[in-house]
């Protein structure tokens, strides 16, 4: 009974017209469109062999199950997928609409031959414009070296959650208007794209629909096959119904853009465990440093500058370049010692940090550890999920292979829901 | 064609170049960017002009 049920909707998905009654049938269907339509040399051979072939495969238990996934994996997906396809479009382009909505914070160049302010003044002109709150951490972008952002927490806060970011002009130690990056229209774009502003639950909701559209597109390489017997690349049977015209773009456009949609679907499932990661990384390899300095008394007076402590990191690790600066006391720090995260010069080294553990006393690199292999992957899929990487060339292709997911997503749930009206009134 | 005689071959292949293209161009030298985006988007340019080739001739 189950397997007959199962068969029926395989028909209406399978063939387009007549409509068949068994998996067997539905076979010999797709073997016939197939040689109806096909423009390769020996169709007759080529159609007489794939008919009983057809019937086995079409029948066997790997197809139905993977139609079966294919088909319910993609309908759930769908409405978020689509969404993420249009948030994801807008965010390719970020730095452009960022620009032209005048977003991005804008310095002055300073005369020839200025020297940057020292780290620690940046950090207390920062403070002042929020006295309430504490420097827990430095940014610096290396697109921008004239500016860096400092992170200013609450009091008690020792994690990022409720910072507020405050830009400052290194050249000149003051603050640049600038807008919150997590309110500004992409901002607000990029929330929706990675956690539907639910932080940790939007993320992991976010990591599940990354899975069902890896497991559609898995099914959707089994499934596809039969569909195809007899159709050269690029062809699509335009005259034989608006059904079998838009499986046949399914097919072609789901072809061509499946690495591309692996790929963003693969690093988005890393990039919604990302925040995990960083948990498992607190609590493992954090703990294991704090562990090994914990007889070391916490700073009491007398702090090595900022300076000394970036210029200490960088001396450590030559040709690398400091990214970030985490103050004592925060998630990712020890009480004792500032977290710097070093990028490298080149290649990769430019996408994986490595890690400075720096005394806040006397300015001593007590150690440089590697990222773990779950941070690696997570950081690794970020120019992978982005495309960020490749200049407006990759942006395009990026874009463009978004817009074939969107209309192989819309088309995939239209193929499916246009073959309930036919069943409705074979039934009748 | 090659894509109607195997297709599941010919859709991992199709994801093969573009994992390895889009992965070449990670690489900061201009000729690994180029050769990558060649790679990766080659399938996806090959896919659409035939269609568009398809489409036009009826």
């Amino acid at each position: 009974m189950m397997d007959r049920d199962i068969a029926s909707k395989h028909v209406d998905v399978t063939v387009d017209a007549p409509v068949a009654t068994d998996p067997a049938a539905c076979a010999a269907d797709i073997g016939q469109t197939s040689a109806q339509s096909r423009k390769t040399p020996a169709p007759s051979e080529a159609t007489q062999s794939d008919s009983p072939r057809a019937t086995r495969y079409t029948t066997s238990r790997t197809f139905r199950t993977a139609l079966w996934l294919h088909r319910w994996t993609g309908l759930i997906a769908a409405p978020f997928f689509l969404i993420l396809c249009i948030t994801g479009t807008i965010l390719i382009f970020h730095h452009e609409i960022d620009e032209a909505l005048g977003q991005d914070a804008h310095v002055e160049a300073p005369a020839p031959g200025t020297p940057e302010r020292p780290l620690a003044e940046i950090v207390t002109a920062a403070q002042a414009t929020a006295p309430d709150r504490r420097p827990l951490g430095m940014v610096f972008d290396a697109d921008h070296p004239e500016r860096v952002m400092v992170a200013l927490v609450p009091a008690n806060e020792r994690g990022f959650d409720a910072a507020q970011f405050v830009t400052m002009d290194v050249f000149r130690g003051t603050p640049v208007a600038s807008v919150d990056p997590r309110w500004t229209p992409t901002g607000l774009v990029l929330r929706l794209h990675a956690n539907w502003f639910l932080d940790l639950p939007g993320e992991l909701i976010g990591g599940v629909i990354a899975v069902l559209v890896v497991v559609c597109l898995v099914s959707g390489i089994v499934v596809y096959g039969p569909f195809i017997k007899g159709l050269a690349l690029g062809e699509v049977r335009r005259k034989r119904g608006r059904r079998l015209q838009q499986r046949d773009l399914h097919n072609l456009f789901g072809t061509i853009a499946l690495g591309w949609t692996l790929l963003v679907g693969a690093t988005g499932i890393a990039l919604a465990l990302g925040n995990i990661a960083l948990k498992v990384w607190q609590g493992t390899e954090l703990q294991r440093l704090a562990a090994a300095y914990a007889r070391e008394a916490p700073i009491a007076s007398g702090h090595a500058s900022l300076d000394a402590a970036r210029a200490a990191a960088e001396a450590a690790r030559p040709g690398w370049r400091t990214t970030f600066i985490l103050f004592p006391g925060s998630d990712f720090s020890t009480v004792r010692h500032y977290t710097i995260l070093l990028v490298g010069p080149v290649g990769l080294q430019k996408r994986l940090f490595e890690i400075a553990l720096v005394d806040a006393v006397d300015a001593r690199v007590d150690e440089i550890t590697q990222l773990p292999w779950y941070l690696v992957v997570t950081q690794m899929s970020q120019p992978l999920h982005f495309g960020d990487y490749g200049g407006l060339p990759l942006k395009l292709f990026w874009a463009g292979c978004a817009w074939l997911a969107l209309f192989i997503t819309a088309n995939g749930a239209w193929l499916w829901w246009a073959r309930r009206p036919r069943k409705r009134s074979r039934a009748a | 064609m090659t894509w109607a005689q195997h297709p599941i071959i010919f859709a991992m292949a199709i994801t093969a170049a573009t994992f390895v293209g889009l992965a070449t161009m990670l690489a900061d030298a201009a000729a690994w960017k180029v050769a990558g985006f060649v790679l990766a988007a080659g399938p996806v340019g090959v896919g659409l002009a035939r269609y568009l080739a398809y489409r036009r001739r009826g």
